[in-house]
């Protein structure tokens, strides 16, 4: 007997749906008015519901077919799977009404249901609440220690989930060349490892970190809301996605360097006499880069070495071979400095990198310059210890600590620190550079000229990332 | 052995500090003879202080360790690296080589270091080196009175200290080091501990060292100073005047290179090295105690067949020259069955295709020597053939064939192995008696007999070199009758003929007469052998029978020495000729018994006719004393018994 | 066997000891420089040419400020004399009157590489016979070594069982303690561990003259021993002072706090507690003195068994 009730059906082509197993289908026959299709559902590889339909008796209504031939179609078709008939109200004594009764008269046992037209909309509607069958989850960016963003997921909804959830996310966008971030939906089976890409979304976002809410309209498909612009289908391929990532992220963004200050260590082992040109040509390269920009910023150029602890020399303060000047005038320093030659590295396992920083202390305090001041170093050694240490180091004669100093530049001037290390390891890196600056490490041997502007606060196009960030507290 | 550099298979140490070591050990070593612990030992005995300036060379020698005597040589140099606690360390490089290596083969302390200093050492394993040989008049030319009067003083049972300052350099003082002991016997490098520098403060254990300073318990050598011999040190004294004697500084260095003997230093072993320039110095208990103790076949053997095993053919060949030395030396005297187990496990009498044969044969011939003695028995070829498993090559039977040996048996074997040629040649050596008597002994063997038949056969048919002596030869041996039988159980047929060709042989072709048979069959006082009388009865042809009873039986009989009486009686029953059967109905007739009553009681009665009642008794006398003596014995033991237990009862409280 | 053995006058009657590194060359070096700074009249002479030369190079390498370099497994022997003055009553003139009186000590010293004490090794005969024949020891601990290692009391033990062997039959023994008098010298006292646990102790008082620190010998001596062995890095360090209090009498045991080779002083600012590490380590990681050696208790712990011995 036909259901009277359109619940009736609902209820039961949702619970069918919600059963179905990966690969099998559920047929259901649509009797209309003047035609009947066969509808398949059945999940795709992702678990999301789909359907296929198939006119059994053409709407035409011609009598090219016998009505048995039509039952007998149905009834193969049908034979294998779980079947549900929906006879729609205007369907009553109709020629489609005449198959039913029919197939009623085959001896099957058939559940049909009174649907009130349309058919179509109950079954989108279904479909659109039939809960997850798989995780679905966005892929994300997180900061690894070494300054690099590692690929992950984060997950959105769990297996389950239904229409109208949501999921509220924090991201940092960082857009900028060459695309912007896309939003990259997976789903993930329960047990498996694999993921299978649902959905790739993209518009333009600025920069920054965004309150997004990702809200699941149905399987397959989540809106991100929150975001300023709508966002679109993405046309780049997953491939072209990740090769957008960048080995190094670069630094937040952070206000624009207007006073640079480069110290450069002058004590270089005896094997290596020419250690010390390596460094002039990596400051070289830098100044060289912004002597022609428009905004350039005031250069200042200091060298340091080693306390000697020699007998009746009284130890000289790190030399300032140009405050606060344009670029030009420091790389003319710089050939100086250049031309003066490297100092041979004395035993002490240490240089003065805190006596360089309290005479940069020194002359800001007495500068006038406005705007943020980045001080990058160029060298080797860690600086001198303010007393003895078990390492066996000497402390700096001068009794002056560089944790102190360097704190007191960042506090009071909103200094920030970058450094070259000669012998960056990037397994290893060195212990105190690593504290030292505020951003990533850059070796002596390979400068990556872009990153190190950004790291300096140079330069403001910095590459964009192809997915957010996620912002962990 | 000619060749100007000597190949040298070199154990090693690493003696120093890693950067994190406190304490100064073994960092690495060739581990395949002396383990880590022995190099530990070795390189802490021989520790020369701390010097100011390196590098500086040790010579130190090792046998204590491993009861192997070795000749090291440590490199000490400065470490780029500083110990734990950032203080300047010395690295020692440490080489070493058996003596017995360098002892045919001498090498220079110089040309040691000079090969080594650059040398990088292997993560493991043994090195192999190069290293030139010591030359003579090379260092004859350095040679002084200075360096003279340092090796004399050696002799003393007190160190030497050659006192200079920094600008000798090291190569200046590893020559002298190696000029001095070129002045001593080459065996004394084996104990000779020597240093380019010790602390003269410290309480070293190296013999022959440079220092700074004098010391007070050592004899001081000042560079380039006179060193004058004290009058107290007198063997000092002698020794240098025998070296002064010898005019020809080169031929002096050889004469001493060649006293490879194993020498240590100090009172009781001083006079050794006089006694190597001077035989008058020899003093018989010490000399023969010095042969003993270096002249080891056995530890010579051994290195031979190490060097085999590596194939190093000069090493090899000079082990095979000192083989050969000792060999022909008849005071060495190997332990045999030591030398037998290794010639055994080592396989060193098997070919050796990659030395050359002369080498090989003279190497077989050595160890043969040395082994099993200088002539060549059948007991030692059996020996030999259990040592190579019955597989001879043809090296070891020229070696073989080359040893002195008056046995035939042995001799034979050999050549038959070797070629028909040569068994000719072999057999052609011995008359035929020399044969025939060799065949009759006790290790002839089938083949052997066999051998000796065919060329008697073969000498008979020839007629050349026949001798006298054979027929003879023949007779006293029954014709080989019981070897024939020992070495054919039970071939018959083959032991006829083999007897018939040597009755001929013997007594020529034909029939047999009585005279012939005779002596074929009485040669022997033994019983002839079922072959010959075969033969003979064959040859005799008819008449045997009684030909054999008279000739042969009657006296075989006759030489059973019996009393006059019991013999007269065999002779007469001898000769009374059995009666002839009775021609009644093919019954055996017996012979009349009473006969043989009667005469049993004849013989009786004669006997007792000559020895009369007395002899009856005493008999009778002599078995009563038996019996009495018998009581008497058992009745001392049940006495003893009975004493025992009353003894053993009072013992026991 | 050995070549030479030496003649009667090198037995030695005093004898370093300790393990590794702990500094006794550097100890012996020191010496002439400590003496040197005082103004009690003490020298230290060779007693022959070789312990002259020793001496002088021990000396003048330590003044250059390179330290000694590590001994190898070989008893040096050096014969050195104390000479110097000491205020004594003499004669019935002098009853009231303290009158300087010439004073000679023999300094015959054996110095081994600490190797040579090591239980591995044992045992050098002539280092046992030298301990034997000797009256007064000088044992250096080495604070750090045991901080790190911890195995001076692997070092001590073999050796002091030996040596105690060999007194069994002693009368002098029957007490259970060896005849001898000992220094315990805890070495490297400019090390900045060792001198931060005094000063955490409160044992440390400053030098009269230089203001640098010192500990008293004796009694607070003894209590840095004890704390700096509590912190052995095998656990038996607690261990070390209980042994050598059972072998040895406690009259005739006096505990130093030494460093042969001081601390830095700055010679326009003086002694400063933030910087007084006097040892460097140059390019190659080999340490050198920083600046000019002021040896803290050096000659003491040899003057008090020089006199100790003197009086015997």
């Amino acid at each position: 007997m036909a259901e009277p009730e359109r619940g009736l059906l609902r209820e039961a082509l949702g619970e069918a749906v919600a059963r179905l197993p990966d690969g099998r289908d559920l047929a259901v026959v649509q009797i209309g008015k003047s035609e009947i299709f066969l509808w398949k559902v059945y999940r795709d590889s992702l678990g999301v519901p789909r359907t296929k339909r198939r006119t059994v008796l053409p709407a035409a209504g011609e009598a090219c077919q016998p009505l048995e031939g039509i039952v007998y179609d149905i009834l193969d078709n049908v034979r294998e799977s779980h079947a549900l008939f929906a006879v729609e109200d205007s369907a009553r004594g109709s020629a489609p009404w005449k198959v039913l009764d029919g197939l009623r008269g085959s001896g099957r046992a058939l559940r049909d249901f009174v649907c009130p037209a349309p058919f179509v909309d109950l079954l989108r509607e279904v479909l659109a609440e039939d809960p997850l069958t798989r995780m679905y989850e966005l892929v994300t960016l997180r900061r690894t220690p070494g300054g690099g963003a590692e690929m992950q997921t984060t997950p959105l909804f769990p297996v389950g989930a239904q229409r109208g959830e949501t999921t509220p996310l924090t991201l940092r966008f960082v857009s900028g060349p060459p695309g912007p971030p896309a939003l990259a939906l997976v789903a993930s089976a329960q047990h498996a490892q694999a993921f299978g890409l649902l959905s790739v979304l993209s518009g333009p976002v600025e920069s920054g970190v965004h309150t997004v809410t990702a809200e699941l309209v149905r399987p397959g498909r989540v809106r991100f809301e929150g975001l300023p612009a709508p966002l679109a289908e993405d046309p780049r391929s997953w491939n072209e996605l990740v090769s957008c990532l960048p080995e190094r992220l670069e630094p937040a963004a952070r206000p624009r360097t207007e006073h640079l200050v480069c110290a450069v260590e002058t004590s270089v082992p005896a094997a290596d006499p020419e250690r010390l040109k390596e460094r002039i040509a990596r400051v070289r390269q830098l100044l060289a880069g912004l002597a022609d920009a428009p905004d350039a910023p005031r250069v200042s150029l200091l060298s340091y070495g080693s306390h000697r602890f020699a007998w009746g020399v009284p130890e000289q303060e790190p030399p300032v071979w140009c405050w606060e000047g344009g670029p030009e005038d420091a790389l003319e320093r710089l050939d100086r400095l250049a031309a003066r030659g490297p100092q041979t590295q004395t035993p002490q396992r240490a240089a003065e990198v805190e006596c360089a920083l309290a005479v940069i202390g020194d002359r800001l305090e007495r500068s006038d310059g406005t705007g943020r001041t980045t001080l990058l170093f160029v060298g080797e050694r860690p600086p001198f210890p303010r007393r003895n240490q078990v390492s066996g180091l000497l402390p700096c004669p001068r009794r002056r600590d560089w944790r102190l100093l360097a704190d007191d530049l960042r506090e009071r001037r909103g200094a920030g620190f970058a450094a070259i290390c000669d012998d960056h390891d990037e397994e290893d890196p060195p212990e105190f550079w690593t504290e030292f600056s505020d951003g990533p490490l850059f070796g002596l041997d390979a400068v990556d000229l872009g990153a190190l502007r950004a790291a300096l606060g140079l330069s403001t196009s910095a590459r964009g990332l192809p997915f957010p960030l996620v912002e962990t507290e | 052995m000619a060749g100007r550099t000597v190949r040298l298979d070199v154990e090693w140490a690493l003696w120093g500090k890693e950067p994190g070591d406190h304490d100064y050990r073994v960092l690495a070593c060739s581990q395949s003879g002396l383990t880590e612990q022995k190099f530990d030992q070795i390189l802490n005995r021989f520790s020369i202080g701390t010097p100011d300036t390196l590098p500086q060379v040790t010579i130190v020698w090792s046998g204590r360790e491993d009861g192997e005597e070795r000749i090291g040589i440590a490199i000490h140099e400065s470490s780029a690296t500083p110990d734990k606690v950032g203080r300047r360390i010395a690295v020692t490089r440490y080489f070493c080589v058996r003596y017995e290596q360098l002892a045919y083969q001498p090498v220079s302390y110089l040309a040691l270091y000079r090969r080594l200093r650059t040398l990088r050492l292997p993560q493991q394993g043994e090195l192999r080196i190069d290293v030139d040989r010591m030359r003579p008049d090379e260092i004859a030319s350095s040679v002084n009175e200075q360096v003279m009067s340092t090796a004399a003083l050696l002799l003393t049972d007190k160190s030497v200290c050659i006192v200079c300052d920094d600008k000798v350099d090291l190569d200046e003082r590893l020559l002298f080091l190696d000029t001095v002991a070129a002045m001593l016997p080459y065996g004394m490098r084996s104990k000779l501990s020597a240093s380019t520098w010790t602390s003269s403060t410290a309480q070293h254990n190296i013999r022959l060292s440079f220092t700074t300073d004098a010391r007070d318990e050592a004899h001081n050598v000042f560079w380039g100073r006179p060193t004058p011999i004290s009058s107290e040190a007198q063997t000092s004294q002698e020794y240098m005047r025998l070296l002064l004697n010898h005019a020809d500084r080169k031929s002096l260095i050889a004469r001493l290179a060649q006293a490879t003997d194993l020498m240590g230093f100090g009172p009781r072993q001083s006079r050794l090295p006089l006694a190597v320039l001077d035989q008058s110095y020899r003093e018989p208990a010490h000399g023969v105690d010095a042969l003993r103790e270096t002249d080891r076949p056995e530890k010579v053997v051994r290195s031979l067949a190490d060097a085999l095993q590596r194939q190093d053919v000069d090493a090899a060949k000079s082990f095979i020259g000192r083989l050969k030395y000792l060999s022909h030396d008849l005071e060495v005297q190997g332990r045999r069955d030591e030398l037998k187990q290794i010639l055994k496990e080592e396989l060193l009498l098997s070919p050796r295709p990659w030395l050359e044969g002369d080498y090989v044969e003279e190497m077989y011939g050595s160890l043969l020597r040395l082994t099993f003695g200088r002539s060549l028995s059948k007991r030692t070829l059996n020996e030999v053939h259990g040592i190579v498993h019955g597989v001879f090559s043809p090296l070891l039977l020229d070696a073989l064939a080359r040893m002195h040996t008056y046995d035939p048996v042995a001799s034979v074997s050999i050549a038959r192995r070797r070629s028909s040629e040569a068994l000719q040649k072999v057999l052609t050596g011995y008359s035929g008696a020399e044969l025939v008597h060799a065949a009759a002994g006790l290790d002839a063997d089938e083949s052997f007999i066999d051998t000796v038949c065919k060329e008697l056969a073969r000498r008979y048919k020839s007629q050349e070199g026949m001798d006298s002596g054979l027929a003879e030869a023949l007779e006293r041996s029954g014709f080989l009758g019981g070897v024939l039988e020992t070495c054919y159980p039970g071939q018959y047929k083959r032991q006829f003929e083999l007897m018939l060709s040597l009755l001929k042989v013997a007594y020529g072709e034909g029939a047999l007469g009585d005279q012939e048979l005779e002596s074929a069959l009485n040669g022997t006082k033994t019983m002839p052998s079922r072959a010959l009388l075969s033969a003979v009865a064959y040859l005799y042809g008819s008449g045997a029978g009684d030909a054999l009873t008279d000739r042969f039986l009657r006296k075989k009989v006759e030489e059973f020495d019996l009393t006059t009486t019991t013999r007269d009686v065999i002779r007469k029953n001898m000769a009374q000729r059995r009666p002839k059967p009775a021609p009644t109905g093919g019954h055996p007739v017996l012979a009349p018994r009473q006969d043989t009553w009667q005469q049993r009681a004849d013989l009786v009665r004669h006997e007792r006719s000559e020895t009369g009642w007395w002899r009856r008794t005493a008999g009778w006398w002599k078995r009563q004393m038996d019996y009495l003596l018998y009581l008497l014995l058992s009745a001392s033991l049940v006495l003893l018994i009975v004493m025992i237990i009353i003894f053993a009862m009072e013992q026991t409280p | 066997m050995a070549a030479q053995r030496e003649t009667e006058g090198s037995k030695a009657n005093i004898v370093m000891w300790g393990a590794p590194t702990c500094g006794k060359t550097t100890f012996l070096a020191a010496l002439s420089i400590a003496l040197g700074r005082q103004s009690e009249g003490w020298k230290v002479i060779g007693a022959n040419d070789q312990s002259t030369r020793a001496l002088v190079t021990l000396t003048t390498q330590l003044s250059d400020g390179v330290f000694p370099k590590a001994s190898g497994a070989v008893i040096e022997h050096y014969r050195w004399r104390l000479v110097g003055q000491e205020l004594r009553r003499g004669g019935w003139k002098s009853l009231f009157r303290r009158s300087p009186v010439g004073v000679q000590f023999g300094l015959d010293l054996a110095d081994l590489g600490g190797e040579g004490y090591s239980p591995r090794r044992l045992t050098q005969k002539e280092l046992i016979d030298d301990l034997v024949n000797s009256r007064g020891i000088v044992f250096l601990f080495d604070p750090v070594r045991e901080f790190e290692k911890g195995d001076a009391f692997e070092y001590l033990f073999g050796v002091l069982s030996h040596l105690s062997q060999h007194f069994l039959e002693n009368p002098e023994f029957s007490s259970g303690l060896l005849p001898h008098h000992l220094a315990i010298c805890i070495t490297k006292f400019d090390e900045l561990r060792v001198l931060e646990t005094a000063e955490k102790l409160g044992l440390t008082q400053p030098d009269e003259e230089e203001h640098f620190p010192r500990v008293d010998d004796g009694d607070d001596a003894r209590e840095l021993f004890e704390k700096l062995c509590e912190v052995s890095a095998s656990g038996y360090g607690g261990m070390i002072l209980n042994t050598l209090e059972q072998y040895f009498a406690p009259e005739r045991t006096r505990y130093f706090v030494t460093s042969a080779i001081g601390f830095h002083v700055d010679p326009r600012l003086g002694y400063d507690p933030d910087d007084h590490q006097n040892v460097m380590t140059d390019e190659k990681g080999f340490t050198r003195i920083r600046g000019t050696v002021r040896p803290v208790n050096v000659m003491e712990p040899l003057l008090w068994l020089g006199r100790r011995l003197g009086k015997k």
